[in-house]
C-alpha cells in the first residue's frame, strides 16, 4: 500500500481518528510515520481495548513512542525476565506491538528467577554487557543501590533520558514505588508487575457445617479464617488428620514445599521470619533489625547474629523455622518435602489441599482456570486468598508478609543508546494504554487508576479476594526484601543451604540457624572489608546475647508460650484487617 | 537416544593434559565444535581455551577429557577433583556442584531456509512449526517445556540436511554452532530469524572440591573478562 492509498485507507475507515493521527504526525509526515501509527491503531483497537485513558489518549500515547523511537529504529534490544504469565505476555504479545509500532526490534527473553539474578548479578561484575535491561525483583533493591552499577532512574530521568521519558508515565500513579527507591531517595528501578503472599484456603470446606461443628468440639472455637499461627497450625492438623477425607479423596491441611534447591531460600527470604514476628517494628522491612535478621545502622548492616544485634538466630527465628519444619512433615503431603517452588505451586489447583499459609498470588489467573477442581462450574473460585495469620512474636506496626516486585533495572555497562531504547520498551509496557490489559492477563497490577477501574470492579469476584487485597490499606504491610541486604546475590544461598539442613534432620533448627547466621555475618564482614560504592557493612563487635535480648525490640527472647489461643474470624471480618 | 548409545558405546575418548606436572582435576567436556573439538591432538575449541587458560592462570594442574556428554556429567557428579564444561547454569543443578561462572555466554537462535514463508518476530512466531535440535541439548529442554513441536537428532548438523530437505522449519541451535556447522558444510542460505535465548554457561566442578581452589578459579575467570582475554579468545572462533 503506497502513501496515497495509506491515507485513502484512513479516511475511509477512521476518519476521525485519522485526523488525529495526521494532526500528530504533522511535524514529522511521513510514510514511516503513518505505518507506524497503522500499527498503533490496530493494536489499540484489538488488543489494547480494556485501558483506563480514551483511545484518542491511547493514541496521543502510542504517537509519542512512535516520535521517541525514531533514533533507534532498526536497532535490536535485549531484555530478560522471570517465567510468570505476565512477563510471558509481554515477550509473546508486547514485544512484537512494541516492534510494530516503533520498528525496534525487541527480544525479551523469559527464564527462571534464579537465571536473572545471575544475569544481572554477572553483567554488574564483570561490567560485560549481556542484556539491554532487566526485569529484577525489587528485593536487589539494597544491592543495587550499593553497587553503583545501576542506574538511578530519577537521575535518567532529569538528564540523559529526558527525551525518551514519557511525559504520560504518572509516576505517582504505581503503587510499588517505594520498593524501588533506594535510601538516598532515588528511584532505582521501575515496577512491572507485583504479586503478594498471602493466606490461601478452601472458603466451600471451611463453609460446610460438618466441619465447622467437628472442628469447634475438637478445639474449641470456630473454624475460619487463621488470625494467627496457633489456629492455622490447629487447622492443619483437622484437616489432614482428623478429616483425613473428602468424597473419598485424600486431603491435607497444609501444602509447602522442601527441595533442597534455590526456591527454597526463596521461601523464607521472602519474609518468613517476619511473618513469625522476628523483626522490628516498622513499614517497609523493619527498623533497625528487618526480616532478614540484618541489623542497619544509619545505612550500614552491622550484623545478622543474635551477637552483633541482628534477629537470623534468635528465638522467633528459630519459631519460624520449627514450625515450617514440623508442618511440612506432619500435614503436608508427602510429596511435598521433595518438590521445589513450581512443582508445588500447581497442588492446590488439584483439590486436595484445605489451606496454605505461604501462596503467592501470581498464582491467582491459574487457579480460576473453569477445568480445575477448585472452581465453581460459573468460574467463581472455591477458594479465597486473606491476610496472612501471625506469628506469636509479630506486633502491629511490623510487616506481614511478601510481595514481589518484578522491575526495570538498567546497568551503567549498558550502552546508553541501548539503554535509551530498553528504556522505551519498559515504559510501553507499563504505560496506561497497556497496563490494565497486561493486568487482566496476568493479575499483576502496577498501577493504582487501574486497580479502581471499573472494569478491576466488575472483574473482583473471580479473583478470590485480589483486587479487595490491592484496593486496601494493608497491602503498605506486604513488601519485597528491603534496603537492608547488601548484597542480594551474594547472600541468598545462605537460605537454602542451611534451611535444607534442618528440613533434612541434618541439624535442629537452632542448629542451622546458628550455622546460617554465622556465615552471614562472615560474609558481610567480607563485604566490609571489600567495600561497596556506599552504605557498605560495618559490623558490630560480637557481644554476650543477653545484651541484644535484653533490649527492646529484635532480637526478641524467648517467649514462654509460642503457641497462644488460637483465633479465627469469618472470611468478611478478616478483610476489614486489610483497612 | 539409541543412536546416542551406540555412540557412547564407541567410546570417543580423547585426553589433553596441561604441560604442567600432576593430574589434580579431570576437566570434561563434550565434543561440540566450535566450542569443544576433538582434533586428535592438543584439543581446541571456545571452551577448551578458556578452561585451559583459567586452570594455567590459576597455576593448577588439569587434563581434559572429550567424552559423551551423560559420562561427563555423571562422572563429575561423583569423582572428587572433576569438573565439566560449557554446562548451563540451572535451578535444578544449583545444589549438585560448586559453579565457576561463566566461562562463556552463548546465544540461542532460530535458523530457517532462506526462502522459508516463516517470519519469526517472537518465540511465539515458532509454534505450530516443527523445530529441529539435537537430543540431551538445553535447547531441547527449553522449548519442550514451552510445549514447541520439536523434532530431536542425534548430532546437531544433521538438522541442517533436514532443514534443506524441508523435514523441519526451523533449526534452534546455538549461534556459534551453526554459524561452524554452515561454514563446514557449506552452506549460504541460511537465515537467522531471531535469537531467542543467552545462557551462561559454567565449569560445574564436583562439590568436594575446596571452596579455596573453586575461589581462586572464580577470580581469575574474573580477570580473564577484565583484561579482554575471554572476548580475544571468542573472536578467534567468530
Amino acid at each position: 500500500m503506497n502513501y496515497q492509498a495509506k491515507k485513502k485507507w484512513l479516511s475511509s475507515k477512521h476518519r476521525d481518528l485519522s485526523k488525529l493521527m495526521v494532526f500528530l504526525c504533522a511535524c514529522t509526515l511521513s510514510v514511516s510515520c503513518m505505518a507506524d501509527m497503522l500499527a498503533a491503531e490496530k493494536w489499540v483497537s484489538n488488543e489494547f481495548k480494556e485501558s483506563t485513558l480514551t483511545k484518542e489518549q491511547q493514541m496521543k500515547e502510542m504517537q509519542w513512542f512512535v516520535n521517541a523511537a525514531k533514533p533507534f529504529k532498526g536497532m535490536t534490544i535485549r531484555v530478560v525476565s522471570e517465567r510468570i504469565d505476565t512477563h510471558v505476555y509481554e515477550a509473546k504479545v508486547l514485544a512484537k506491538a512494541f516492534q510494530e509500532i516503533t520498528g525496534i526490534k525487541l527480544v525479551h527473553e523469559i527464564t527462571g528467577e534464579d537465571d536473572v539474578v545471575k544475569k544481572i548479578a554477572t553483567q554488574s561484575e564483570l561490567n560485560y554487557s549481556i542484556y539491554d535491561a532487566y526485569i529484577s525483583d525489587s528485593d536487589l533493591i539494597g544491592t543495587h543501590y550499593r553497587s553503583g552499577k545501576v542506574v538511578a532512574l530519577t537521575d535518567f530521568m532529569a538528564g540523559e533520558g529526558k527525551d525518551v521519558t514519557l511525559p504520560s508515565l504518572d509516576l505517582d500513579d504505581f503503587i510499588g514505588l517505594s520498593f524501588t527507591t533506594g535510601p538516598d531517595g532515588k528511584l532505582y528501578q521501575l515496577p512491572d508487575q507485583q504479586f503478594a503472599n498471602l493466606y490461601w484456603y478452601r472458603a466451600d470446606w471451611f463453609d460446610r457445617a460438618d466441619f465447622k461443628a467437628h472442628f469447634k468440639k475438637l478445639y474449641g472455637y470456630k473454624l475460619g479464617v487463621p488470625q494467627n499461627w496457633s489456629a492455622y497450625e490447629d487447622i492443619a492438623e483437622f484437616f489432614t488428620v482428623h478429616v483425613k477425607t473428602i468424597d473419598g479423596k485424600k486431603v491435607y491441611g497444609h501444602m509447602d514445599y522442601g527441595k533442597n534447591d534455590p526456591s527454597l531460600g526463596w521461601r523464607f527470604s521472602d519474609a518468613w521470619l517476619s511473618m513469625a514476628g522476628a523483626g522490628d517494628k516498622g513499614i517497609p522491612n523493619g527498623i533497625p533489625v528487618d526480616e532478614w535478621g540484618i541489623r542497619v545502622e544509619g545505612c550500614h548492616p552491622v550484623g545478622a547474629s543474635v551477637s552483633r544485634g541482628g534477629a537470623l538466630n534468635g528465638p522467633a527465628a528459630v519459631y519460624a523455622i520449627t514450625k515450617f519444619t514440623q508442618w511440612l512433615n506432619k500435614f503436608a503431603p508427602p510429596e511435598a518435602k521433595g518438590m521445589n517452588f513450581s512443582q508445588a505451586g500447581a497442588l492446590p489447583g488439584q483439590g486436595s489441599i484445605a489451606q496454605q499459609i505461604f501462596w503467592y498470588t501470581a498464582f491467582t489467573a491459574a487457579l480460576t482456570n473453569p477445568k480445575l477442581p477448585v472452581t465453581n462450574k460459573d468460574g467463581s473460585p472455591k477458594w479465597r486468598m486473606a491476610p496472612s495469620p501471625k506469628g506469636p512474636y509479630w506486633e502491629k506496626g511490623m510487616k506481614l508478609g511478601y510481595q514481589d516486585a518484578g522491575s526495570w533495572t538498567f546497568m551503567t555497562s549498558t550502552p546508553l543508546k541501548n539503554r535509551k531504547a530498553a528504556w522505551l520498551y519498559a515504559q510501553f509496557v507499563t504505560s496506561k494504554t497497556v497496563s490494565l490489559q497486561k493486568t487482566l492477563v496476568g493479575l499483576t497490577p502496577i498501577r493504582n487508576s487501574d486497580l479502581m477501574s471499573d472494569k478491576m470492579t466488575e472483574m473482583a469476584k473471580k479473583y478470590g479476594g485480589l483486587i479487595e487485597f490491592y484496593r486496601s490499606k494493608a497491602r503498605v504491610a506486604w513488601t519485597p526484601t528491603g534496603t537492608n541486604v547488601p548484597d542480594y546475590p551474594g547472600l541468598s544461598d545462605l537460605w537454602w543451604k542451611n534451611i535444607a539442613l534442618a528440613t533434612n534432620d541434618q541439624l535442629s533448627p537452632q542448629e542451622a540457624m546458628n550455622k546460617m547466621a554465622f556465615e552471614m555475618d562472615d560474609r558481610l564482614m567480607k563485604l566490609e572489608q571489600k567495600g561497596q560504592e556506599r552504605c557498605a557493612p560495618k559490623m558490630n563487635p560480637q557481644r554476650d546475647e543477653s545484651y541484644w535480648l535484653n533490649r527492646p525490640g529484635a532480637p526478641k527472647p524467648k517467649l514462654a508460650n509460642e503457641k497462644p489461643q488460637g483465633v479465627t474470624l469469618p472470611y468478611a471480618a478478616s478483610l476489614e484487617a486489610w483497612d | 537416544m539409541k543412536n546416542r548409545f551406540i555412540s557412547l558405546a564407541v567410546f570417543i575418548l580423547s585426553t589433553f593434559a596441561s604441560s604442567a606436572c600432576g593430574t589434580s582435576f579431570t576437566l570434561l567436556t563434550e565434543e561440540l565444535p566450535p566450542f569443544s573439538i576433538n582434533n586428535g591432538g592438543s584439543g581446541a575449541g571456545v571452551s577448551i581455551d578458556i578452561v585451559s587458560q583459567l586452570f594455567t592462570r590459576a597455576g593448577f594442574d588439569y587434563h581434559i577429557k572429550i567424552v559423551p556428554w551423560k559420562r561427563a556429567v555423571v562422572t563429575s557428579l561423583n569423582d572428587e577433583n572433576t569438573c565439566v564444561f560449557s554446562m548451563p547454569r540451572n535451578q535444578e543443578r544449583e545444589a549438585s556442584y560448586h559453579w565457576i561462572s561463566p566461562i562463556i555466554i552463548t546465544q540461542t537462535g532460530f535458523y530457517t531456509r532462506d526462502d522459508s514463508p516463516h517470519k519469526l518476530v517472537t518465540i511465539d512466531d515458532a509454534k505450530g512449526l516443527k523445530i529441529g535440535t539435537y537430543n540431551g541439548s538445553a535447547v531441547a529442554e527449553y522449548l519442550t517445556s514451552w510445549g514447541y513441536e520439536v523434532k530431536l537428532t542425534t548430532k546437531d548438523a544433521q538438522n541442517i540436511y533436514k532443514l534443506y530437505n524441508k523435514r523441519i522449519d526451523v533449526w534452534a541451535a546455538d549461534t556459534l554452532s551453526a554459524k561452524y556447522l554452515a561454514n563446514e558444510h557449506k552452506i549460504t542460505n541460511l537465515k537467522e530469524q531471531l535469537v531467542y535465548f543467552s545462557t551462561l554457561r559454567a565449569l560445574a566442578c564436583n562439590i568436594k572440591v575446596s571452596e579455596i581452589k573453586v575461589n581462586k578459579l572464580r577470580q581469575e575467570l574474573k580477570l580473564m573478562y577484565i583484561d579482554g582475554t575471554i572476548e580475544k579468545i571468542i573472536s578467534k572462533y567468530k
